[in-house]
């Protein structure tokens, strides 16, 4: 397993009353295998991508990430592991301004002084066809073509997981069926884990697992 | 990557976002201020220190008031020269200057050389003084007397021929003439002035070139005969009359110029605030991408430290030409080639540069090192904090109040100005505040334009308000520097009573004066009392601080005009006291009936405190800090000054009065005023550079609050423009927003130059106050049209933006 949880919960304190966002979750995801969560708008779907991804600390409950215990370690090394093991795309595809699209897919190589970043870069930008696009910035770019190279960024990183959060959610439906035709191309050319949270049932359907949260709970 | 060339690219790319851009330039404009400033002063301290030597004139310069006994100087090995200075005037037909006058005789200079422009424009050098009968006269004094070389000038009841211009000369450092225009003479003329005589007004120099262990001999023996008013130098001694100057200079310009620097650092903080929010997003993908915390701290705080380095380095290059600016308004009071300056100014820019950082931008960096990584997925984790937290604001004032310690190193007067900024700031600031808090209207109505207007200023009340009471203050001391140039000083000549005297006489010998009381009843012209004068040392009997100087000592019976008995009783008959000002008592602690010494010309006279006065300075009358009674000092021989009032249609007697007592000093009120707006004049055009950069200080604040609002304008715009409302109208109630800004900066601005040109009026020149309504127009004038310039290139530039622009953008 690349990952497990075990009675995850997630709780915050809102106004003095304590909400559970995430209750009690039970997980196990393999490696080159694909989960969709679904649900409803404040079912806790990003809440459980956060702290999957190490983003976040649960408030109780075990997270193993490749048999390493998320749920105690400190901001520090979950960001190594991040760095070393993870990869993200998401709703907003969270690119660099300043920097061009090239430079955003080579920065989490470059990071880990990989000293192909630029070929790598390249290569997966071709693999998203954007190779033509390389020198521009994100603003000269539609929401479509930044999506392509937020994914070309991701798999650029050969992460063990990927995870996507909405990552069709701001897009309109021939470039949300375009990003997801992208997306499990790509997924099924490596041997990453994919998480993805979405409300697009067609994608979901795609995946090789489905959870529905509820409430904070697994339906 | 490794973090530099990621912040390097960062930073690159950023300063093309605006907020980078904006606290790069507004740091670039604290660190030129200071530059310019510190680099000027420095290189004259420099040129003061480094050629102390040849400043001084010797390895030892003595001054004082009496001439010494030479015989009983101690033998040494070296050389030794003899300067007499004092006041006189140099005329040339009926031309007439106030000129400082040295009078030189052989071994002179006997350290560095004269350099002398001669009839050819040549530079000479000399190493001894002018020949008999000719005279050197600095390039000030040659353009006052309009002559040219070859000229002949009248100098006491001699002439003397204008042989050549002073361009640089030994021993220019000296005290108390060093701001006169100048003239070099031979002693051998000296004589036939008959300027020098007993009590005449005479400074003595001697100077000395000799061996450390003679030199050390010589100190120790003017040590011993060293009196009240004397002064011992010697090179390394750099704490100089005229280095002192400099550094009250220095000191005075800096904190003109700390008004321009708390301004940029409100901008700075105005710009981290943005550049922090804008780069929240950056953070989360850094984090989520997997950066170490210190990783993102070291590429941030790398960021600012390339914004330091710039801007210390442009700042300097500017600071450098501004001060070369200050050099050539100023070219006639200092030296002509000054030494390049030392490291402390490059220091204290850089610690200016620095501290304006952590002071005002840190706290803001702060919030991205705090960040969460989960901010990537939820919005709402990032928190860039309030503006007004109190964080920021101790941070800032930590920095501004370091600042101040900095430049004046002086905590007492640290407190003062600090806590008094801070009042008048808090003060006007709560005022505009509360104004726009209770304008609030319900609802943004833009059809109504003043409804809107009211909306939108009550809306941004914080910055709005920063923004005002940065203008305001800008154009007030912009407008106080002007008004002092031009109004105070010619209301002031007007406050002058009609008939009051307007040419004073002095250095006049006891056989003179029948003959002037003739001269000046033969054109009718009423004569005031005439007073002896000598210069006379005090000491104090019992404990107590010494008394450090010489008075303008006289004698009389009667209390003169302008004066009032505070304390203690005036002279009677049997009586042996003396009276002081109120000034002299509180200065050196002296009561009444406290026992002293006078020394007047080496006579020694036991007395006491007799009485206290009040002075009225300014009735241009000879007044007097120490009078005696004249019974005590009648057998004594001083020289005699008066004054007298020479009506405007008889402005020639001022020029028969010089030809007939060629040995009297006559100052004519209408000479000194030309000089004195010559030297307000100059100041504040130097002052008027710093107060230009503190505008544009101003004008960076407003554009970094200009810049805070841009987005939510921008967006509100489109909605409007949506919503169908026309471009013209959306461009009017802009325009006329900031207009509204520009009125209330330029009335407030206005009115406290009105304000404090009435005061200055009042408390420090003592006359009638005028109240200049055109300064309060003048102030909203400048305001209206620089704020509305602004906004009207941002209004034009924000209503150019479609809806589908601002809505495309993904944010």
């Amino acid at each position: 397993m690349i990952i497990k949880a075990r009675n995850l919960s997630k709780k915050v304190i809102f106004n003095g009353e304590e909400i559970n966002i995430l209750d009690n979750i039970d997980l196990d995801i393999s490696s080159n295998t694909s989960l969709a969560v679904v649900g409803p708008s404040g079912s806790g779907k990003s809440t459980l991508l956060g702290l999957l991804a190490g983003l976040d600390s649960p408030s109780g409950g075990e997270i193993f990430f490749d048999d390493m215990p998320l749920h105690s370690m400190p901001e520090d090394s979950r960001a190594k592991i991040r760095k070393e093991s993870v990869a993200f795309v998401f709703q907003n595809f969270e690119l660099l301004a300043g920097l061009t699209a090239l430079e955003n897919v080579m920065l989490p190589l470059e990071m880990k002084n990989n000293k192909r970043a630029r070929q790598i870069a390249e290569k997966y930008l071709e693999k998203v066809d954007m190779l033509n696009r390389t020198m521009h910035y994100p603003q000269q770019l539609s929401g479509g073509e930044q999506q392509r190279v937020a994914i070309a960024r991701a798999f650029a990183c050969e992460a063990k997981v990927l995870f996507c959060d909405e990552p069709t959610g701001n897009l309109d439906s021939s470039n949300s069926k375009m990003i997801s035709d992208l997306l499990f191309d790509v997924f099924n050319e490596s041997s990453t884990a994919l998480i993805i949270v979405t409300h697009d049932e067609d994608l979901a359907d795609r995946c090789d697992q489905k959870i529905r949260l509820i409430d904070g709970k697994i339906q | 990557m490794n973090v530099v060339s990621l912040s390097l690219k960062i930073f690159f790319r950023e300063l093309k976002s605006g907020q980078l851009l904006l606290m790069f330039l507004s740091l670039t404009l604290a660190v030129g201020i200071v530059a310019s400033i510190t680099l000027f002063t420095d290189r004259l301290d420099r040129s003061l220190i480094a050629e102390s030597q040849v400043f001084l004139g010797g390895d030892l310069k003595f001054e004082t008031s009496d001439a010494i006994e030479e015989s009983n100087i101690p033998n040494f090995e070296g050389q030794f020269a003899k300067i007499y200075e004092f006041g006189s005037v140099v005329s040339n037909s009926d031309n007439f200057q106030l000129a400082a006058i040295k009078s030189v005789e052989e071994p002179y200079p006997i350290a560095g050389q004269l350099e002398i422009i001669n009839e050819n424009s040549e530079v000479e050098t000399f190493t001894s003084p002018p020949n008999p009968g000719e005279i050197w006269i600095d390039g000030r004094l040659a353009g006052l007397l309009d002559i040219s070389i070859g000229d002949q000038v009248d100098l006491g009841a001699t002439s003397l021929i204008y042989i050549g211009t002073i361009f640089s000369e030994a021993d220019r450092g000296t005290g108390s003439f060093a701001f006169a225009p100048k003239a070099i003479m031979n002693s051998a003329d000296l004589e036939s002035t008959q300027l020098i005589r007993s009590g005449s007004r005479v400074r003595y120099t001697y100077l000395f070139t000799a061996s450390k262990e003679d030199i050390d001999k010589l100190e120790q023996y003017f040590q011993n005969i060293k009196r009240p008013g004397d002064d011992i130098l010697i090179p390394q001694n750099e704490d100089t009359p005229l280095g002192r100057a400099i550094d009250r200079a220095s000191n005075f310009f800096l904190l003109g110029a700390l008004l321009a620097i708390i301004l940029s650092s409100l901008a700075i903080a105005i710009s981290s605030l943005q550049f922090t929010r804008r780069h929240t997003e950056y953070v989360a993908i850094f984090k989520a991408l997997g950066f170490q915390p210190k990783e993102i701290r070291i590429t941030y705080l790398l960021i600012f430290t390339f914004v330091a380095i710039f801007s210390i380095l442009f700042g300097i290059a500017a600071g450098w030409f501004v001060q070369l600016s200050f050099l050539s308004l100023l070219k006639e009071y200092f030296p002509a080639n000054l030494p390049l300056p030392g490291l402390n100014p490059y220091f204290i820019s850089i610690v200016t540069a620095f501290t304006c950082l952590l002071g005002f931008a840190y706290p803001m960096l702060r919030n991205l090192f705090e960040l969460s990584p989960n901010t990537i997925l939820r919005k709402t984790a990032n928190k860039t904090g309030n503006f007004l937290s109190i964080v920021y604001s101790l941070s800032g004032l930590l920095a501004f109040y370091f600042l101040i310690v900095f430049f004046i190193r002086d905590f007492y007067i640290t407190n003062i100005i600090f806590f008094s900024i801070l009042a008048f700031a808090l003060f006007i600031f709560g005022f505009i505040y509360l104004i726009f808090s209770f304008i609030k209207p319900l609802g943004l109505n833009p059809l109504k334009t003043f409804k809107m207007i009211a909306f939108e200023l009550s809306r941004r009340k914080l910055f709005n308000s920063l923004q005002i009471v940065s203008i305001t203050v800008a154009i007030a001391l912009s407008l106080i520097a002007y008004s002092s140039s031009t109004n105070i000083i010619s209301s002031w000549e007007r406050s002058l009573p009609e008939k009051a005297p307007n040419n004073f006489i002095f250095n006049l010998f006891e056989d003179e004066k029948e003959n002037l009381k003739d001269f000046l009843e033969s054109r009718d012209i009423e004569l005031l009392p005439i007073y002896p004068v000598t210069s006379a040392r005090f000491f104090r009997i019992g404990e107590g601080e010494d008394i450090d100087r010489t008075f303008n000592f006289t004698w009389m019976e009667d209390l003169p005009e302008g004066n009032k008995i505070v304390s203690g009783e005036w002279f009677n008959q049997s009586s042996d006291g003396v009276s002081i000002s109120i000034e002299i008592a509180e200065r050196y602690n002296l009561k009444l009936n406290d026992e002293i010494e006078i020394d007047v010309a080496g006579k020694r006279i036991s007395s006491f405190i007799q009485s206290i006065r009040e002075v009225n300075w300014e009735n241009f009358s000879p007044n007097f800090f120490a009078i005696g009674n004249t019974d005590d000092f009648s057998d004594l021989s001083p020289t005699y000054i008066t004054s007298f009032h020479v009506p405007e249609n008889k402005k020639i007697v001022t020029t028969e009065l010089i030809k007939q007592f060629p040995t009297s000093s006559v100052i004519s009120l209408e000479n000194l005023i030309q000089e004195i707006q010559s030297i307000i004049s100059k100041v504040s055009q130097a002052l008027t550079l710093i107060l230009g950069l503190t505008l544009l200080a101003a004008l960076f604040l407003m554009l970094a609050t200009i810049q805070e609002s841009y987005k939510q304008r921008e967006k509100q715009n489109a909605i409007l423009k949506t919503l169908g409302l026309s471009r013209t109208i959306m461009q009017k109630n802009t325009f006329l927003e900031y207009l509204t800004i520009g009125l209330f900066a330029g009335g407030l601005g206005g009115l406290l130059a009105l304000i404090a040109t009435y005061l200055i009026e009042t408390f420090v020149f003592e006359i009638d106050p005028t109240v200049y309504w055109e300064i309060l127009l003048l102030g909203i004038l400048s305001a209206v049209v620089i704020i509305g310039i602004i906004s009207a290139i941002f209004t034009f530039y924000l209503s150019t933006k479609t809806p589908k622009d601002v809505f495309s953008k993904v944010t």
